[in-house]
Formats: structure tokens, sequence, C-alpha cells
């Protein structure tokens, strides 16, 4: 399978397996080989811990340290461990570098969090929460979790309701209830999303270049100082993250104040500054909100992520409401932090940092 | 089926040519306005230079957008229409080159103001678009974003609905007294840069807009000790009048608003929808990011000075940097 089916396969299993089971099984364990499924209620999964390098946009390499699905490459993030509620998951995990390799689930009680010594192999089990909910599991890197999201030891964990991935009101039970909008041009009614068409993680990391080589050379603590010189969706930036499909939004329209390809998009800050991320062409609704609880249900265009938390959010794809005329062909808008910081790379190359794009078909 | 681990990083290998110029690659252009139609409203933004000056002596420079007959207003002349309308806003972009987003506004690609996804403006051109929502929103510069937006390229954009001034929305609350407050925190040291900053080597030419180190912290560009009567930031409503605050995040560094009990705040909108329910803002203080907006009705219960604090806590560390205030007089 060359890169290219590979990716069509992937954003099919995405796009379509959410509705039907058996296709993401079929398309899921064709793709990996590190993923077994050998029973309905217990997820095996293999992560292996590597050094590594990255090459930034600007061509700067910079040292990693994070998980791979297969021993021979390291993911930045690492893959996407999807569950569903009440399973038991075993993660095996092997660490191929030359530090203490931990794992934790921030959210998640009873995660073992016994570090794996340098060439070690060991299975980590926990059963996955009763209730539905996007988390990260963080590699440890001689105990310190800082150290691991600081070099892209990080990875989503999605805990779906069980049999119901499409479901809102099944994953974020009482958003669907709460969510409002006012009518368009404030006469005509508007739809609002009952079902998940297909979904997609968003990991944001901050990297200091100075930072990771000291940090990946031995040192633990951070230092206080530094901002950081390059803002990551799911390991890329700029224009990367833009053409990357694990991350840009692409999906049918819908029309004028009714949905299309509905998309959940899960917002997962790893960095220590807050984002504030702004959708152009939709506003979203929100599904989940860690420390604003009276948000969820809202219809925003910008949410605050509090650093180290999850924001979920579902963007209608709708046919952009204030358009004039109303265009029928294809429309792509970009989606970014709004703590303009956050947009660049080295200290500038606007807009190569935290932006994305949404392309509506 | 449970699931398993899906891979997200492909290990593609990139083609970083391109992929640094992202965003500032494009054409510079001043093309007449697809499918054009008659107005029910229209602006004239002109680009501007003018400096601030704060209570310790010291002045910055900033760069807005303003109506050819405005004098030289902080923020931007607002822009403010009726929900329902189609609307005309024409930038004249004067200095360099510029464009202008309508945030939270949805129009067509071409209309949205994205360098990355469509042009920056040479001279002129005419952004259209329809008002689906009422609500409050903001227009900005999105060249170069980081740097024009701090610089002071912004302003309020307000969509009353088609009843007019006075009702957030159409079913939504009636309000007597409106105040617009926008907090922006600004670092002098980003003065040094030009225009083009940053766009295409940051590190030859030494720019760095990864690091914001603000050194004055405003509502409307007025600092705390120039608050207490100045119309930027000071209202007067009688009490149990209802006073609507449009809160606007110009901040880069992560703001914490405190307001006082008696003003008893309720949060109707945000971002140009309404709330599930209006909520009164839990322990009277919100959390705010970059661009997000709130739409708060204060009813104050008792006459005198009411302040409402503003925090500017770092974007990395939280550690609080500055303050500002803003004032609700009740008679």
């Amino acid at each position: 399978m060359d890169a290219t089916e590979t990716l069509a396969s992937r954003r099919t299993a995405l796009k379509y397996g959410l509705g039907t089971a058996a296709t993401l099984v079929l398309v899921g364990s064709g793709l990996l080989a590190s993923a077994e499924r050998a029973a309905a209620d217990v997820v095996n999964a293999q992560l292996f811990a590597l050094n590594g390098e990255r090459v930034m946009i600007d061509g700067l390499v910079v040292p990693v340290l994070g998980f791979g699905s297969a021993p021979d490459r390291v993911e930045i993030p690492g893959g996407r461990l999807e569950v569903e509620t009440g399973d038991t998951v075993n993660l095996t995990l092997t660490n191929g570098t030359g530090r203490q390799i931990g794992l934790t689930v921030p959210g998640i009680p009873g995660v073992p969090g016994t570090p794996v010594p340098p060439g070690a192999s060991r299975t980590i089990s926990f059963t996955a929460p009763d209730r539905p909910g996007t988390f990260v599991y963080i590699g440890t890197i001689d105990g310190s979790a800082d150290t691991g999201r600081a070099l892209g030891a990080a990875g989503a964990l999605v805990v779906r309701a069980r049999g119901a991935a499409g479901s809102i009101e099944a994953n974020f039970p009482g958003a669907l209830a709460r969510a409002r909008r006012q009518p368009l041009f404030g006469t005509q009614a508007a739809a609002i999303p009952t079902e998940i068409v297909q979904e997609r993680t968003w990991l944001f990391a901050e990297l200091n270049p100075a930072t990771a080589r000291d940090l990946a050379g031995g040192r633990v603590a951070l230092p206080s100082d530094p901002e950081p010189e390059y803002f990551l969706i799911n390991g890329v930036s700029g224009m990367l993250a833009v053409e990357d499909p694990a991350t840009f939004l692409e999906g049918r329209a819908g029309g004028l104040g009714r949905p299309g390809d509905a998309t959940l998009v899960r917002m997962i800050d790893t960095g220590r500054a807050p984002r504030s991320v702004h959708f152009h062409g939709n506003h979203f609704w929100v599904l989940s909100h860690p420390d604003a609880p009276w948000l969820v249900g809202a219809f925003k265009d910008t949410v605050r992520i509090p650093p180290g938390t999850v924001v979920d959010v579902l963007f209608p794809m709708e046919t952009p409401p204030d358009s004039m005329p109303v265009v029928e062909r294809a429309q792509k808008y970009v989606v970014h932090d709004h703590i303009e910081m956050a947009e660049t790379a080295s200290g500038g190359h606007y807009a190569g940092g935290m932006v994305s794009e949404s392309v509506f078909d | 089926m449970s699931g398993g681990l899906v891979p997200i990083d492909q290990n593609r290998p990139a083609d970083l040519t391109q992929a640094v110029h992202f965003g500032h690659n494009r054409p510079e252009e001043s093309p007449e306005t697809p499918g054009k139609v008659r107005p029910d409203a229209t602006f004239v933004r002109k680009v501007f230079n003018d400096k601030l000056e704060f209570s310790d002596g010291g002045d910055v420079e900033y760069w807005a957008f303003k109506d050819p007959d405005d004098d030289k207003p902080f923020p931007s002349t607002p822009i403010r229409a009726r929900q329902g309308q189609v609307i005309h806003t024409t930038i004249e972009t004067a200095i360099n080159v510029h464009t202008i987003h309508h945030h939270g506004i949805e129009p067509s690609t071409f209309n949205d103001g994205v360098p990355d996804s469509s042009f920056t403006v040479g001279s002129r051109y005419t952004y259209q678009w329809r008002a689906s929502r009422a609500g409050t929103f903001f227009y900005h510069c999105h060249r170069n974003a980081p740097l024009h937006v701090q610089m002071g390229m912004f302003g309020y954009l307000i969509l009353d609905p088609p009843s007019g001034p006075g009702t957030l929305y159409v079913g939504g609350p009636q309000y007597d007294v409106e105040a617009l407050w926008a907090a922006y925190d600004i670092d002098p040291t980003w003065r040094d840069y030009n225009h083009a900053s940053g766009e295409k080597n940051a590190i030859a030419d030494r720019t760095r807009l990864n690091r914001f180190r603000p050194r004055y912290f405003t509502i409307n560009g007025v600092d705390a000790r120039r608050s207490r009567n100045n119309p930027k930031t000071t209202v007067r409503a009688r009490v149990g009048q209802r006073v609507l605050l449009r809160h606007l995040t110009g901040a880069y560094f992560v703001n914490v608003v405190r307001f006082p009990a008696a003003l008893a705040p309720v949060v109707h909108m945000s971002d140009g929808e309404p709330l599930p329910a209006p909520t009164p803002l839990p322990g009277n203080r919100l959390e705010t990011t970059t661009a997000e907006r709130y739409d708060l009705i204060l009813t104050p219960t008792a006459a005198g000075t009411h302040t409402v604090t503003y925090e500017f806590r770092h974007w990395l560390t939280g550690a609080l940097a500055g303050t500002a205030t803003a004032h609700v007089i009740v008679t």
C-alpha cells in the first residue's frame, strides 16, 4: 500500500467508520498491525517509546522523544487510542530509549504509572471510564510528564459511547438539549446537527528547540523563561497542518442553516499556554468545556482551551451563512489559534504556527 | 467492536520550499467584488497611524482603521448595521497592504479577508456580505496578523436585530445603556517592526513575534490611572437600569474580568449567539482569551462608582502582569 492509498483508507475509515462499526474494524485492522481486537470489550495496542528528530517548517531539525505504533518510527503525536466506555485496555509499552518511560492519563484513575526501564517492555492495563470523553496520554520521561509533553510524547485517548459513536447525546450527554442558535436573518429557522458524521482530534503542542535539546540531552526540569518557537497541531504547523489529512476538515456542505458533514473536533492542549481557537466559515457548538460548563451548548466562533485540558466542539459544515451571494462552488476557510504569538514559527513566518483549514465541498 | 490505535502522524515527507511562505506568498490585488449587489449599508475604512499616550508619560504608535470623516479614533471606528442587511465594507489601505476580516461573520472565502485563502488588498476592495446574526463581532486586519492586530488594527462590529439598537437579538433582552469595552495590552517593542516584519525570514531580521511582553494594559487604549472619568472607560446609569456590556478580548494575554457583585452581571450572548440560557456569571468572574466576545447585562443594585477590574495574565505562566479598569457610575 503506498502512501496515497494509506491516506485515502484512513480518511475513509474516519469518515464512514463512525456510522458503520464494521468498516472501521476491517479498514483499521488491515491498516494497523499494532492494534489487535481480541474481544468486544478488550483493546490491545502497542506503543514504542523512541527517540527521533523532526524537521520544523522552516527547516530546523529538533530532537523529539515520542511514541510509535511500530518499533521503527517515532510518531508526533502518538496514535489516537480509540476505545469504548468500560473497555479493558492493554497497552504494551516497549521502551526503545535510554530513559525511564512511564504513562499518565490525566482524568483516568488507575493507569499504572510505573516507569518501564530502557530496553524493557511492559503491558499497562486499565479500564476505560464509564463516561465517554476525550483524554490525552502523556509519556513521563525520568518521572516528568512536563518533559514528555515538551518532547512530543503524547497522544489522544478517545473514549466513545459503546456502540453509539455517531450519537451526540450518547457521547456528550445533555449538550444537544442545551444547544441553541438564533434564527438566520432574525426570521429563518435554522437546524442544529443531531449526529456526528466525522471527527478529528487536534493535539496542540508548543516546542522550543533549545529546551528540546536540553531535555533530550538528559535535563528534566523545564526552564521557566523561553517563549516557544514552534506551535504545532498534530505535530505539524502552518501549511503542513493545512495539508495534513489527519488535521484539516473536509466535508460536504449542507445548505443555509442546514448541517452537512457535521464534524466533531476534539481539541487537546498539551502546551503551557491556553489556546483561543477560532474557526472561520461556521460557528461551532461547544460540547464540553473543562472550567466553564455554562458554555456547553453555546454556538461560538472562538473558544478558550485552558492549558492541559480538552474542549470538544461540533462544526456543522453548513453553508457559510453570511455569504452574499451564496456560493455553490467549494469554499475553504482557515482555523487558527487567535493568541497570535501561536500563529508564528521561529518568531515570524505568519501563518506558520497553529493553523489549519476547513474545506466545504 | 471497540477500537485500537490509529496513527495520526503519517510521517509524510514534506516539501518545505513553499511551506514557510504560506500566508504571504499570495497576490496583492484590488479586484472587483464578485456578484456585487446594491447594499443596505455601506462603510469605508481607511488605514491611518497615530499615537496612544499613557499616564506614565509614555506613548506608543498605533495603526487602525477609520471612517474617512472620523478624527483619529482608538479603537478603529465601529461598524454598526442591522441583521438581514447586505453590507459593503470598503477598505482603503492607504499605507502598505492590509485586509479586513469580519470576525464571526461567515461570508464567501473571497470576502473573508484572509491572505492565506484569498488576497491582500493593494489599494481598495469592497467586501460584500449579508448579516445573518445579531450580536457583537469585531473586524481586524488579517495580514501578518500577530503584528497588525497588536498594532491596533481592530474595531467593533455590532449587528443590531432588525428592530435596531436597544434589543440584543430577536426575542432577546432589552437594554438602556451600552458600553463597548475592549481589553488591549501593548508591547512597545513591537513598534520597532515594520508591516512585513517576520513574513519572510524572522531570524535574519530579528523579528520575535512569539515574544510578547506587554508594558501597558488598557481598556480601549486607556490605562487604569486615566480610566475614571474617561468616556471610553466609564458609563453612567441609574439604579435598576440595564447596562449592556459588549466585551471584546483584544488582548494577547489572558483576561480575568472581575465584576463587583453590585452590578449583578448576567451573560446573555457570546460570539454573536445567545447562550443556552441567560447565565449569572459564576463568581462574578469571566476568564477569556483573544477574540472572544461576551455580552453581559449589568443591573446595578446600588448607587456609587462600581469598578470592573481586568486582570491580564501571562499567556504561558498565568502570572498577573497588569490590570486595567472601567467603571459604571450609578446615580
